[in-house]
């Protein structure tokens, strides 16, 4: 087994790619993409499998990822392996519960750790992969990879004094110009510093430190910089958000971040100078973290920025990065250019659909989205499928006699299609027994049949997913009038569940 | 005795002033070389006490303006008065920025009235604020952060808080914060603080931020306590902290010896520190302790915190009385003192005036009242 190595050297290993690929916490999706494009570079005939490793669909993108990263440890004869630059394992990392996502928590999370887990496999067999430690050392014991820090990064910025150097030097390369900067400015003397570091969320209170000391024009501009994704760098082609040029950002933003206020980020650490990019400059993790929080504090000016940075035109020099403009598009809300920009991967519209959906009842075009998600991205979506049904629904839910013949019948093939693909989902089953009941469809002698299914007796039934499954049927059942089926299932079941009574009336439907 | 005219700073005299109408302080320093320095705000029933005080003292312009702490009866009148007095310099309590983009975010959501109102409050004074944080007029303090002024003619250093407190409550503003971006919603704990309820999960954390000002003069020593707290099992907290924090750096001068003390967090008991007052007193023959009662909830100041206070301070001024706090403070041996002097004015104070040889004088206003 070759042991990779951690190797924050930013020169280039011989023959490898120039490429890195830097993440975020939310976007392996970009990683595997951008991965696929970087080593298909590698093997002329591998073009077919960069193909698939882009393709918009989760398991055959790492089906293709796999291909390649197959290929990227073939090994000539006297050849050194190829390897692959990768950065910020943060975005790998699997996270806490307190940061998931309100929605596809488990698969997102799923597909974050196998996507780990490829490339830790693809070490283990010859590929060697480089990764810059962001954060501390601490941080990647967490990691499943052998990892030996070799640290030669300078600090980049302030210099500490004498005094904060053995403290600065204790701290990951991305905060050491801001605690040098807060020592050299006095702000902090060493001892008071330590105070700090050492509390619990002492790298935080870090940033917050600093931050409380910009002043408001400062801050304003770091919310907007924020906003940007660490860069992804392909194949020597930069896209337009990747590298802030230093003497040139008041520019690339329009006008909305002065000079003045870049220069004073500059100087407290929260802007850095690139190491791999001269004359270019990064915004480091913690701080991007920790301004992004404050997103609402900071709205309408961050609406504004994303707005600004969906619409930038490709500037032709290099590879657009559509995926860079199609987040900003979802993070605006703008529907339309975000269907434009929504290139490789439609996963991204569900925010704005549920926008649509639950904050405007705009159900109609909620379900434009979802259709374009299935046709155009991930014909095997089964939250996609599900919410195109249920959002031409909602319309109608009340009277559904009213409702055109067309409708009923795509509503109906969304959410079976929704159960063909997710067929342990009892939510999904349960609405669509609701909508054949409230059809007309006699519903009642599939019902014992899908409680064996979902709540077998071996399984302890948890009250939510009751509620998901007998809380529709049941609504369905007393809309189409047919009470007594109802109940009679609801008497059969409850001695074995108890819950099933309030399952029926939805107390358990959790959030 | 009755003063027609409210004493004022002078090249012989320091002057502090203590305004508290029963819910509100505000404290207003006349240096003797003529600099103002004003912590917090006091409104009451429409009327800005701050600025009232202020205007009889023939004061046009605030040199330092000290917000201690977040809490609203400290805050009141505070953006009016910056308006009006458009202060050199302000000196904020830590965490200040932090809060600010917390009201900010709360703001995008829907808060009940109560704490909408106080969000408001809050919300004013940011506002008013914002300009001189952009002109670097403004900065977030804590113990150790620069002095103002100088010996002569008056300095002024933070004392507290101590990081220890700065990062705990950080850490709490940090995960409001994260709650309000996930939930969209105002958290119950940041209702609840904002409605002012005891017992809420940051109720403690306004006074765990509140400045403390040592102010030297000559030989003569002023200590405005804020709403500083004692932390009896913390060691590292609050006034243990601060005493533990200045033993170690060799500047227990800061609070040893002192002539007057604004009394902490309204003469609560939970503010009372043995080992601090015990160095106030130090080498003083006379201490006056000013107090400013808060009168909702439970009322302060605590018969306790009196009774603490018996074998330390040799005189207080009561800013205003109700009948609880006479009873309170004739139990703990408190009796009305005859050498205090009654100013000609109806505002709710009491003031000392400092001389740079000899004992401090007491003055009390409309409602105030002076015990030995």
């Amino acid at each position: 087994m070759v042991e990779p190595s951690v190797d924050v050297d930013t020169s280039r290993a011989p023959g490898s790619p120039l490429l890195e690929a830097f993440g975020d916490l939310d976007d392996h999706l970009r990683i595997v993409a951008a991965l696929g494009r970087i080593l298909g570079h590698l093997e002329p005939d591998a073009a077919k499998a960069c193909v698939t490793a882009t393709d918009n669909t989760w398991e055959r993108r790492r089906a293709g990822l796999q291909g390649l990263l197959a290929k990227a440890y073939l090994v000539q004869p006297g050849a050194p392996s190829r390897p692959v630059r990768l950065r910020d394992p943060d975005a790998l990392e699997p996270v806490s519960s307190s940061e998931r996502r309100r929605w596809d928590d488990a698969g997102f999370h799923q597909q974050k750790r196998a996507l780990l887990g490829d490339l830790v496999d693809a070490s283990n067999r010859g590929v060697i992969v480089f990764v810059r430690p962001c954060p501390t050392a601490k941080k990647l014991r967490h990691l499943p990879l052998h990892a030996r820090l070799e640290d030669s990064l300078s600090a980049s910025g302030t210099k500490a004094p004498d005094s904060g150097a053995a403290l600065t030097a204790s701290l990951s390369p991305d905060l050491r110009p801001i605690a040098a900067w807060l020592l050299a400015s006095r702000i902090y003397d060493p001892v008071d510093l330590s105070s700090l570091l050492a509390s619990s969320e002492g790298e935080e209170e870090l940033v917050a430190a600093a931050w409380a000391r910009l002043r408001p024009s400062a801050q304003c501009a770091a919310a907007s910089l924020c906003l940007v994704r660490p860069p992804m760098a392909i194949n020597g082609q930069v896209g337009p958000f990747a590298r802030m040029e230093a003497a040139a950002v008041d520019r690339r933003f329009g006008g909305r971040v002065a000079s003045a206020a870049v220069a004073e980020l500059r100087g407290c650490g929260f802007l850095q100078d690139d190491p791999a990019w001269p004359d270019h400059l990064r915004v480091p993790r913690p701080v991007r973290r920790f301004v992004q929080r404050l997103r609402l504090a900071y709205e309408p000016l961050v609406q504004d920025t994303h707005l600004f940075l969906a619409a930038l035109p490709d500037d032709g020099a290099t590879q657009a990065p559509l995926s860079e403009q199609h987040h900003h598009a979802i993070c605006s809300g703008d529907l339309r250019r975000a269907t434009e920009t929504a290139v490789h991967y439609g996963t991204d519209l569900r925010a704005i659909a549920r926008r649509l959906s639950q904050a405007e009842e705009r159900y109609d075009d909620a379900a434009d989205v979802y259709q374009a998600i299935v046709d155009r991205f991930d014909r095997e979506d089964a939250y996609a499928w599900e919410y195109l049904g249920w959002n031409l629904l909602q319309p109608f839910r009340q009277n559904l006699a009213q409702m055109p013949e067309l409708r009923r019948s795509r509503i109906l093939r969304s959410f079976e299609r929704a159960c063909e693909l997710d067929g342990d989902n009892p939510l999904f089953r349960g609405r669509l027994l609701r909508y054949r009941a409230q059809s007309g469809e006699d519903i009642g002698p599939e019902l014992d049949h899908w409680m064996i299914h979902f709540f077998p007796p071996s399984h302890r039934a948890h009250r939510t997913q009751l509620t998901w499954f007998v809380e529709p049927v049941v609504k369905g059942l007393r809309y189409a009038k047919r009470t007594d089926v109802a109940d009679a299932f609801v008497a059969r079941w409850r001695e074995r569940l108890p819950g099933i009574v309030e399952a029926a009336d939805g107390r358990h439907a959790g959030k | 005795m009755l003063a027609s005219q409210l004493p004022r700073g002078t090249a012989k005299q320091l002057v502090v002033y203590a305004v508290g109408p029963g819910y509100g302080e505000s404290v207003v320093v006349l240096l003797p070389d003529g600099r103002v320095v004003v912590v917090d705000g006091c409104s009451h029933e429409g009327r800005n006490l701050t600025a009232q005080l202020l205007d009889a003292l023939s004061v046009t312009r605030i040199d330092l303006l000290v917000v201690s702490h977040p809490d609203s009866d400290h805050l009141r009148g505070l953006a009016d008065s910056i308006g009006k007095y458009d202060p050199a310099l302000v000196w904020v309590y830590p965490q200040y920025v932090s809060l600010r983009d917390l009201v900010a975010s709360a703001l995008k959501g829907k808060p009940s009235a109560g704490a909408g109102r106080r969000l408001g409050d809050l919300r004013a004074l940011q506002d008013a604020l914002d300009e001189r944080f952009e002109q670097n007029r403004a900065l977030e303090m804590r113990a150790g952060t620069e002095e103002w002024g100088d010996r002569e003619n008056g300095e002024i250093r933070v004392i507290a808080p101590l990081q220890a407190d700065i990062s705990e409550a950080g850490k709490d503003l940090r995960a409001l914060a994260r709650s309000i971006v996930e939930n969209r919603a105002l958290p119950v704990a940041l209702e609840d603080y904002l409605d002012g309820k005891k017992g809420s999960a940051l109720s403690d954390h306004p006074n765990q931020l509140s400045l403390a000002l040592s102010i030297r003069w000559g030989s003569r020593l002023l200590l405005l306590a804020g709403d500083l707290e004692h932390h009896a099992k913390k060691p590292h907290r609050g006034w243990n902290g601060v005493v533990a924090d200045l033993k170690r750096a060799g500047r227990l001068d800061r609070i040893r010896g002192v002539d007057v003390v604004k009394v902490a967090h309204h003469g609560s008991d939970g503010a009372f520190c043995e080992e601090a007052w015990k160095l106030h007193r130090e080498s003083r023959d006379v201490l006056v302790g000013l107090i400013c009662p808060f009168n909702r909830s439970g009322e302060l100041p605590a018969a306790a915190a009196l009774t603490s206070l018996r074998p330390h301070a040799t005189n207080l001024g009561v800013s205003s009385v109700s009948d609880t706090v006479k009873q309170r403070l004739a139990d703990s041996g408190w009796v009305h003192a005859s050498d205090a002097i009654r100013l000609d004015t109806p505002l709710p104070i009491v003031g000392v005036s400092i001389p740079a040889v000899g004992s401090p004088q007491l003055y009390l206003g409309g409602c105030g009242h002076g015990f030995a």
